[in-house]
């Protein structure tokens, strides 16, 4: 990145071959929206560029540009006001599995806990959602959650803990459901009871 | 902090502790095992890949991007190179500023002339058409004036035509019928005078030349002899002859006459 601050455009096209797929990767996990996350990561590298002289070199160039994707992403969904799921991407990509595999190989159980999990992650509050993408998702470690989101170790951890609980108790509401509808005959698809 | 062992971040000795409370507390073990659960649920949830068309967004974007800087670094190295070309006309800074200040001013003065010279002409054409009308109510108090009984008034009357550069046949006739019949030789003599500004018009001159027979006090034709000679007229040198023949002239007058004659011929 310093190269590119001292005007080696071409350079970013490094960052980008690097980054790229993390970025995506955050971004749709966080909106749920393939085509809005890959314009989103479009324009974080373009306000990398546009920007570049306010990377002061000293710190990561990886939380400098969560920075950067956070704020994108939050200008986006300001413009939305409202968070959701409007495309349903893991289900299509389960789906997609779904037909290549053999039907009676299939785990049913865990298909359905997969439809639960998205549409527990999909009500969660952005806030949390986002923490969870991070440490399970992008993997990034407490102490680099801590500095892209400008707070304390500490209350990365309390978040964290905080945002686990919550999806634990919003997946097993869902399941709750879920089993019900089973239990009474109904063997529909669990997402047209699960997604709201 | 069941998040906290999930992700590796626990202490060994604080995962070995997690361990020893699980096995006795079941309320935490099942909220531990739910926990692993969501997490092996997520790892499984997939990886989303982007679509090809999206680099290749990025890219033609990057050629965009490098090529609009450019432009625009080509575009300031131009202006610089401008600058500095012209930088031995505006050897010091006060010098540049000074022609600078000119410069505007000059265009200032451009614009700001345009519509002044408008309303000058307009005025300019408000005062022909005053002066015009002064001159007009001029000629009129003239005419009236010339048949005023006192001769003063004949002369004040005369005297209108100084402020008349250009008299119209109206006025000449009315001074030449004073130059040959006016009783008072002051008041004809004023009118020759009066007449010769009017002596490039041919009429006039023409005028002046029947005017010499006309003429029977010695001073008026003196004067109008030496007129002649100021004009350079040489038609006149008929009149003047047969003025010269007439009985009775006056000495001086004869004298006057025969040198005059001379000049003119």
């Amino acid at each position: 990145m310093r190269k590119v601050k001292e005007g080696d455009i071409d350079k970013m096209g490094l960052l980008y071959e690097r980054y790229y797929k993390e970025l995506f990767r955050y971004l749709c996990k966080v909106t749920g929206k393939r085509e809005v996350s890959e314009d989103l990561v479009h324009n974080v590298f373009f306000r990398m560029l546009k920007y570049r002289n306010g990377f002061a070199g000293t710190g990561e160039f990886r939380t400098w540009m969560y920075h950067i994707a956070r704020n994108a992403l939050y200008d986006s969904l300001k413009k939305e006001r409202r968070i959701s799921f409007h495309e349903s991407l893991r289900t299509r990509e389960f789906e997609e599995r779904l037909a290549e595999e053999d039907p009676a190989e299939r785990d049913r159980e865990k298909e359905n806990e997969l439809k639960i999990l998205e549409s527990a992650m999909a009500e969660m509050p952005v806030e949390n959602r986002e923490l969870l993408v991070m440490v399970r998702f992008q993997e990034l470690k407490y102490a680099e959650i801590a500095e892209i989101l400008s707070i304390s170790e500490g209350a990365v951890k309390v978040r964290v803990h905080r945002a686990v609980n919550q999806l634990r108790e919003i997946y097993l509401g869902m399941y709750k459901k879920y089993k019900d509808y089973e239990l009474s005959g109904f063997q529909g698809n669990v997402s047209s009871s699960a997604h709201r | 902090m069941f998040h906290l062992q999930l992700t590796g971040e626990l202490e060994p000795s604080g995962s070995e502790e997690l361990r020893e409370h699980l096995s006795g507390c079941d309320t935490c073990r099942e909220e531990f095992e739910m926990t692993e659960r969501l997490w092996e649920l997520m790892a499984a949830s997939g990886d989303p890949q982007p679509s090809g068309s999206m680099r290749e967004k990025f890219y033609s974007g990057l050629q965009e991007y490098k090529s609009g800087m450019r432009n625009r670094l080509t575009w300031l190295d131009k202006l610089k190179d401008r600058v500095s070309a012209s930088w031995y006309l505006f050897p010091r800074p006060g010098l540049a500023l000074n022609s600078v200040i000119i410069i505007a001013a000059f265009i200032l003065g451009l614009i700001v002339r345009q519509p002044v010279k408008k309303t000058d002409t307009s005025y300019l054409k408000q005062i022909d058409s005053l002066s015009s009308q002064v001159s007009e109510i001029r000629q009129m108090m003239m005419l009236s004036l010339l048949d005023n009984p006192s001769a003063s008034q004949r002369i004040k009357a005369v005297k209108f035509t100084d402020d008349i550069p250009q008299a119209g046949k109206k006025v000449t006739d009315a001074l030449f019928t004073t130059l040959n019949n006016d009783p008072d030789v002051n008041v004809r003599l004023v009118t020759l005078e009066a007449l010769i500004r009017y002596a490039s018009d041919p009429s006039v001159r023409q005028g002046l030349v029947e005017s010499i027979s006309k003429q029977d006090s010695p001073v008026m034709q003196a004067a109008i002899s030496e007129v002649m000679v100021r004009l350079s007229e040489k038609r006149s040198i008929p009149e003047l002859k047969k003025l010269l023949g007439k009985e009775g002239l006056n000495k001086f007058v004869k004298q006057n006459l025969q040198k005059n004659l001379n000049k003119l011929i």
